[in-house]
């Protein structure tokens, strides 16, 4: 019994430590994957943000007609 | 990936209760013949995950296959583990048997030169700069390294060794210990493959991540600045 419990549990600590580690580590990096991917590319080009930062130029400078604010060009 | 985790971690158990519970006690033994049923189930789930770094690195050579270099980085590692825990368990076995911790025979000289063949493996793969060299250097590694794999295990036949020789091929095991034996044997080569499957995946998801200049142009902070 002394051997065969230290055994035992030095196994359960490295197997299910890799396990559990290996689990958080897939889902930390599933969830940056899904940030980034979620963001604009540089520029605000095409992305899913790239409406929005549309809407919010003005017209004439990519801005949606009648969104923003009304300055007149010179 | 969680619900396959979940299903290893419940075959472990059933494992462990059929390892404490329902296999006798050995008789010259005693208890700490148990450590024999997870001892060399994770000794097979090595050779496996070997094997699988070795299929890993033909089909990158041979294909050039990003996918099949990810599959070898995965499986050496968990044959790794695996590995440390063949070698732990079976020092705790042998202190208390053969009086020592360790003894420089055959079978555990051979498992230790194992066990820094594939160590050597993954320092290469983090110490290189990634890239084709990198996975080509590996998969170098990882085919020649997997000789050793056939010297650890017929070592105890080869030659006059220490270490108990081959008990399933010589009928040693009574029912309930075979039957124990076997069912470890498949949980732990379960446990392997789901833990392939996530470091797979893992792997993937970090050849995808962009590169640090990447993050910050894309406004996220990288993980080492929070």
């Amino acid at each position: 019994m002394m051997y065969l419990i230290p055994a035992y549990a030095f196994a359960v600590l490295v197997l299910g430590g890799y396990l559990a580690w290996s689990l958080r580590r897939l889902r930390e990096l599933s969830r940056t994957m899904g940030t980034a991917k979620a963001l604009p590319p540089r520029g605000g080009g095409a992305g899913v943000g790239a409406a929005e930062a549309a809407k919010a130029l003005p017209p004439g400078q990519g801005g949606a007609p009648g969104s923003g604010s009304a300055r007149p060009a010179p | 990936m969680t619900k396959w985790a979940a299903a290893a971690t419940a075959a472990m158990l059933a494992a462990a209760g059929l390892i404490f519970l329902y296999a006798p006690t050995d008789a010259l033994q005693g208890p700490v013949q148990r450590i024999f049923y997870l001892h060399v189930s994770s000794a097979i789930a090595a050779y496996g995950c070997f094997a699988v770094v070795l299929l890993g690195g033909v089909v990158y050579l041979w294909k050039d296959s990003l996918a099949a270099d990810r599959l070898a980085r995965a499986a050496a590692l968990v044959g790794v583990v695996f590995t440390t825990v063949t070698l732990v368990m079976g020092m705790l076995w042998a202190k208390p048997i053969w009086g020592a911790f360790w003894t420089w025979d055959a079978r555990l000289t051979s498992t230790l030169v194992l066990w820094m063949i594939y160590a050597g493996y993954l320092l290469v793969r983090r110490l290189a700069a990634s890239g084709r060299q990198a996975a080509r250097f590996a998969a170098v590694v990882g085919i020649f390294g997997f000789i050793d794999v056939p010297v650890v295990h017929f070592s105890v036949t080869w030659w006059r060794t220490q270490h108990p020789g081959p008990v399933i091929v010589n009928n040693a095991l009574p029912p309930e210990m075979l039957l124990t034996f076997l069912v470890t044997m498949a949980c732990t080569l379960f446990l392997a493959a789901v833990l392939i499957a996530i470091r797979y995946q893992i792997e993937t998801l970090t050849d995808e991540t962009p590169a640090p200049a990447a993050v910050l142009d894309s406004g996220l902070r990288p993980e080492s600045a929070r």
